[in-house]
């Protein structure tokens, strides 16, 4: 059956949204007992909704959420031992921090078993729980996402559950309340643990934010839940504050023994904090596995780019073990087919830098960073830049010589299903800067609800963005991707060389690859050779583009 | 400096055209002649009148329980309204808001012969004969203020962090409970302020009782007479009845207590620090 160790497990659950839109998509995974886990990804990427169907604030479409093995897809939010710290901390204003904290203990029923005179225990009908059976099919009924074989399914296996709830008769409950005593005693344990003793009598808008995200916490875990959510708790505090936050969080983890799910778009934190990472990306998982494992081994160039600073290359095996990007043949220890295009990541503190002429390959220094603990550099190969981090100071302009050992290339599969950049930038003209070439692009989709407003962007609240020179990461789907025959056409805006094509069915998947070596992957139903220049043109709205940076920064 | 002896005297304009007639009133209430310029001595001659004036004295009773009545139920009505709404798809919502909205800016006298004309034409179909009561009069008053104490709880209810709710039930609050401890402390100052106003605007209302009020309350087999149709009842005989000048002599001293008493209760809760038992 199911395994007792799983806190947690999602069952390919899905959420789609009343206008079709899918938030969540196909998710499976599994949270043990007292793990830390983060779901990461880029904001809209279904991690918070995710969340929130763990918590019971949306109920899956499709799929099933299990707590300790039983079904609690549709149980509403109060009936779960799980409870969430939200983003902006959803302190009620008009208690104060003792009655804010004492709250859930308030509501809280325990259960006593009902025994008569003999001690023997009193058996009846639960009607709670056929109630509850009832709710689920009628929600059943209404869920328009299910087939109709599906509903008829699991309407047949529930209506089998009320009629065993409403014959068999269980141990009787009655529900008592936690007396004013254990209330405080608990209020003042949770007030201890979140070093908050002094402050129990002041209302909450009198705290700072970190003080009232002290509060959240603690009215959160002082109903001792099996789990505790965090969606995004840390986002609202400064810098300083999110860094000693972290650690304190991790620490009470280990001290309070709960299981926490965690919900961030910051990659630093999930790695200082969690036992496991989960990072979504369009509702859909990419990668579940340790921070080191995610880090050494990202499974594709989207993960690659999201953990960590990374290079990224478009490279071909040439032979066993070996592979060819920034111009030179690299030993690695990944296997591949010969001749398959494939991804690279190099991670920049992985790459030696040595003087010239005593590397693999030669480079000129064009940027130079002192970040504290090292220097970080770019450094120009032939046509690609090569971000590398060393203790060692060089000048600028000067040419260096670059080692990459064997174990430092990660090699990874071709993602076909879209096209990212993760190096594009936004030039003056709200274009997009591909491969250093100019796309037209629809620049308002980086703000909510954005308009042009005299040439200006503006956001719903009226806010002016400048988004010049700001570093994106674009987005093509495959089909989106026209090949032009003819390469002086004004429509062209790049030009590239074919290198490689794959018969699917009924079209060709063709991946063209620049003289910058960039690639561009998509369909066409047209034969092309190999080594055939070819020009490309994208529609702008096919262009998706997303910040690399939070918004307000760009804000004027 | 000038634009600031300009702006203070505009003010002080102000503040003299509000309140030099109620001091003259005030002021007046304090000696029995018909007409007001006129002073023969000081006397609380009109005070007792007023008091032992057993038509007035009806009228006020009459008024007051009317205020309270449908000043509890608009209130109810326009909190539940509100909250549904706001809660509401978009496009309820919208139609809600305008339905709203139409009471507030459609002239008195509309409303008051829509419902004459609604209560004469239930009273024919549904009953068989008029129906004008106090029912009938409380209906309109709820009519009249319903709206105005949805457009109070609105905008608290937009402030509110929509998290809160979701919060409660976190906690372990049903929905129901999630309203009456989350939701609502958070609307009270909107649903307070809704209710005064609910009870002004049936304090002094005129058009709408004038024309569908009929036989109850204090006033028994007669029409049910407010303080304003009483005045405007009297005022049709002649002078205006020099008692009267007590009775708003003694409504504006109430109202002024009332506020102040308001303004100081608000500031002492916020100084307030709850004492709790210590184990």
């Amino acid at each position: 059956m199911e395994n007792k160790n799983y806190i947690i497990d999602l069952k390919n659950v899905s959420k789609i949204y009343d206008d079709d839109t899918v938030a969540v998509d196909d998710v499976s995974f599994y949270v043990r007992k007292g793990e830390f886990v983060t779901l990461l990804g880029p904001s809209g990427c279904g991690k918070s909704t995710t969340l929130r169907m763990i918590a019971g604030f949306e109920f899956p479409s499709k799929g099933e959420i299990l707590l300790n093995g039983k079904n609690i897809s549709n149980l509403p939010p109060n009936k779960r031992p799980i409870n969430m710290v939200f983003q902006r901390y959803a302190l009620f204003p008009h208690l104060d921090v003792y009655d804010n904290i004492a709250f859930g203990l308030k509501l809280k029923k325990i259960p006593v078993a009902l025994k008569d005179k003999d001690g023997n225990p009193i058996l009846k009908i639960n009607k709670t729980k056929a109630k509850e059976i009832k709710r689920e099919m009628n929600l059943t009924k209404r869920n328009k996402h299910l087939s109709k074989e599906e509903k008829e399914i699991k309407l047949e296996e529930l209506s089998k559950k009320l009629n065993e709830a409403l014959t068999t008769k269980e141990q009787a409950y009655k529900y008592t309340k936690l007396s004013a005593k254990e209330i405080d005693e608990k209020v003042a344990r949770a007030l201890k643990i979140v070093d908050l003793e002094a402050l129990e009598n002041r209302g909450i808008d009198t705290l700072s934010g970190g003080q009232q995200q002290r509060v959240a916490i603690a009215r959160a875990i002082v109903v001792e839940p099996e789990i505790l959510l965090l969606d995004e708790p840390l986002g609202a505090l400064d810098l300083k504050m999110r860094k000693d936050m972290q650690l304190e969080l991790k620490e009470m983890h280990t001290k309070l023994g709960i299981t926490f799910i965690y919900v961030t778009h910051d990659q630093e934190e999930a790695l200082t904090m969690s036992d496991t990472i989960i990072i979504m990306k369009d509702g859909v998982i990419q990668q579940i596995g340790r921070p080191k494992d995610i880090y050494d081994e990202p499974k594709n160039a989207f993960v690659a780019d999201f953990i960590g600073e990374s290079n990224i290359y478009n490279a071909t095996m040439m032979k066993d073990k070996v592979v060819r990007f920034l111009d030179h043949n690299f030993v690695c220890i990944d296997e591949f087919p010969i001749n398959e295009k494939v991804d690279v990541v190099v991670r920049p503190e992985d790459i030696v830098m040595k003087k010239e002429g005593e590397g693999m390959i030669q480079g000129k220094i064009v940027s130079k960073i002192f970040k504290g603990l090292n220097y970080q550099y770019v450094v120009m190969v032939g046509k690609n830049e090569v971000m590398v981090k060393s203790t060692k100071e060089y000048e600028n302009d000067s040419v260096v010589s670059l080692d990459i050992e064997a174990d430092s290339i990660h090699i990874m599969k071709k993602d076909f299903t879209t096209n990212i950049y993760t190096d594009a930038w936004i030039n003056k003209e709200n274009q997009v800067m591909i491969d250093e070439q100019p796309f037209d692009v629809d620049i308002l989709q980086l703000v909510e609800g954005g308009k042009l407003v005299d040439g200006e962007i503006v956001d719903k609240k009226n806010k002016k963005y400048d988004f010049n020179d700001a570093d994106v990461v674009a987005e093509i789907p495959l089909d989106k991707i026209e090949i032009i025959d003819d390469i002086e056409s004004p429509a062209c805006q790049i030009v590239g060389e074919i290198v490689d094509s794959v018969y699917k069915g009924d079209q060709y998947l063709y991946i063209i690859r620049t003289e910058n070596e960039e690639d561009f992957v998509t369909y066409s139903n047209y034969a092309y050779n190999l080594n055939d220049k070819v020009g490309i043109h994208v529609n702008k709205e096919d262009i998706k583009i997303r910040l690399k940076k939070e918004v307000s920064n760009y804000e004027i | 400096m000038v634009k600031k002896i300009l702006s203070f005297s505009f003010l002080f304009l102000i503040l003299i055209l509000m309140y030099v007639p109620i001091f003259v009133l005030i002021v007046f209430s304090f000696t029995n002649t018909t007409y007001i310029g006129d002073w023969n001595g000081f006397s609380f001659k009109l005070y007792i009148d007023l008091f032992t004036d057993s038509e007035t004295m009806i009228a006020l009773g009459n008024t007051i329980i009317l205020a309270l009545i449908s000043a509890v139920v608009s209130t109810f009505l326009g909190v539940s309204g509100a909250i549904g709404a706001f809660y509401s798809k978009k496009r309820n919502r919208a139609i809600v808001e305008n339905l709203n909205q139409l009471p507030v800016v459609n002239p008195e006298i509309v409303i008051a012969l829509s419902l004459v004309v609604m209560f004469v034409f239930i009273g024919n179909v549904i009953f068989h004969k008029q129906i004008f009561s106090f029912w009938t009069l409380l209906a309109g008053h709820v009519v009249l203020a319903a709206p105005f104490v949805y457009l109070n709880v609105k905008p608290k209810l937009q402030q509110l962090d929509p998290s809160l709710y979701e919060a409660a039930l976190d906690l372990g609050c049903s929905p129901r409970k999630a309203l009456n401890k989350v939701m609502l402390p958070q609307l009270i100052p909107g649903i307070l302020s809704g209710f005064i106003l609910a009870i002004t605007l049936s304090l002094d209302d005129f058009i709408v009782t004038a024309f569908v009020r009929g036989p109850g309350l204090l006033s028994g087999e007669n029409a049910i007479e407010t303080l304003s149709t009483l005045v405007q009842a009297k005022i049709k005989k002649g002078p205006i009845p020099p008692e009267l000048r007590a009775l708003t002599a003694i409504i504006f001293l109430i109202v002024l207590i009332v506020v102040i008493g308001y303004t100081v209760y608000n500031n002492k809760l916020s100084l307030k620090v709850k004492k709790r038992r210590n184990y």
